[in-house]
């Protein structure tokens, strides 16, 4: 009777901490990462030149409300230019996203680049600008919308060879780069190239002859 | 030196009888007076992935696991019964490229699946000693959850199939109705998770079991 006691408690115990739970390290929540996205059916091929922004737009949610500002960063830029270049795309124009042209420049496709510095998780909202500026190149193209952090870089390729009614741009890739550029750390600048180097790394199909 | 000698072969006795010495009172399960005993055990798996399991999904030991059985003899030293086995297997990848639809990313990846097993199952023992070699196998449904989770993105997978589990082990009966299990099982499951098809695994058992 002891014996199927003593059995019955550990069977109890064997239950109870026998449901497995998830414990995420924090270096998968929080960790420096690459994420890239591709429009389906897009024959980058198709492309050949390519328009870029001058600066980065700046991103800060703290608030709540997203406030938008710009600041050169010729690494990062370079370093998108780099790869652009090394894959056959010819850029044909720099854009200050601050004073943007009225209407598009003749390019096949447009590169902005984004940090969201804000301590809020933030998401890309869905109120494009008319053809440039900040994220959003509208909602017409399948997107997945994912969390950013903070410190999160963000490449978009928007299509300009193929206007669409209405002030919408779609959009064809995004690279973002997950806590690269993150106030407290110092390399900030050279993880972000890297990151920027990983997302085209891992797109191979971003190429055009 | 006589002293010596004694002392060798006194070791050597004590040696001997802790070799040969069997329980005093414990009974073998099915033994010849009691053919249609029910046995009860509750036990520890661990369970070290296989095949595409471990190269695609998750290579780390799975350390946590339990599980429990009931027997019953039916015939000569043959029982029946059922099983009912959890597993859990996790691992954090340093880096690793994903593909996730549209979508592909590289980063630090948490990946878990946790399996729980319930088997129909049939043993035999081959002999009636205070150690008992017994062979089984089990066949039953199993029902798998898995989570893969890159950056702030977790996925959730959860699906079933059919599982055989053919199992080699010792039953060490360590005092009246009592005994002591060790045993090693391998896992053929047929269902796919993310990746791999047919996930497998090996377990290594060992638990409490008490018959009457």
């Amino acid at each position: 009777m002891a014996v199927s006691r003593t059995l019955g408690w550990v069977a109890v115990a064997l239950v109870a901490s026998g449901c497995g739970n998830d414990f995420v390290p924090s270096v998968v929540n929080t960790g420096t990462a690459v994420l890239t996205y591709q429009a389906p059916g897009t024959d980058f091929g198709s492309f050949s030149t390519y328009a870029i922004v001058t600066q980065m737009a700046v991103i800060d949610d703290t608030t709540g409300v997203p406030v938008y500002t710009f600041q050169p960063a010729p690494e990062i830029i370079g370093a998108v230019e780099r790869n652009m270049n090394s894959r056959g795309f010819v850029l044909v124009a720099r854009i200050d996203p601050e004073n943007p042209p009225v209407v598009p420049v003749d390019a096949d496709l447009a590169i902005n680049v984004s940090v969201f510095t804000g301590t809020d998780y933030a998401f890309v909202p869905c109120d494009y600008w008319s053809w440039w500026g900040v994220p959003g190149y509208g909602c017409d193209k399948p997107w997945e919308w994912v969390a950013y952090r903070v410190g999160t870089l963000l490449v978009e390729m928007g299509d300009l060879a193929h206007p669409q009614p209405g002030p919408v741009i779609p959009r064809l890739w995004a690279g973002a780069g997950y806590s690269v550029l993150t106030p407290e750390n110092a390399r900030n600048v050279q993880i972000a190239v890297g990151a920027i180097d990983q997302a085209f790394l891992q797109s191979p199909y971003l190429v055009t002859p | 030196m006589t002293r010596a000698l004694s002392r060798a072969a006194t070791f050597v006795a004590l040696a001997a009888s802790l070799l040969a010495a069997r329980p005093a009172r414990a009974e073998a399960y099915l033994d010849d007076w009691h053919p249609y005993e029910t046995y009860w055990a509750v036990g520890w798996s661990a369970a070290v992935p296989m095949t595409s399991l471990r190269s695609n999904f998750i290579s780390n030991t799975g350390w946590l696991g339990g599980g429990f059985d009931i027997r019953i003899g039916v015939v000569g030293r043959l029982a029946v019964g059922v099983n009912g086995t959890w597993n859990w297997f996790d691992q954090t990848i340093s880096s690793l490229t994903v593909q996730q639809g549209q979508l592909t990313f590289t980063g630090p990846v948490y990946r878990s699946l946790g399996a729980f097993t319930a088997l129909a199952t049939v043993h035999y023992y081959f002999t009636q000693s205070a150690v008992q070699p017994f062979v089984g196998v089990g066949l039953g449904g199993v029902w798998f959850s898995t989570l893969q989770q890159t950056v702030n993105r977790p996925q959730n997978t959860s699906t079933s199939g059919l599982a055989v589990a053919p199992e080699v082990g010792f039953l060490f009966n360590v005092a009246q109705r009592l005994g002591l299990y060790l045993s090693g099982r391998y896992q053929f499951n047929m269902t796919t998770i993310p990746g791999v098809k047919n996930p497998q695994w090996a377990c290594g058992q060992a638990g409490l079991a008490y018959y009457f």
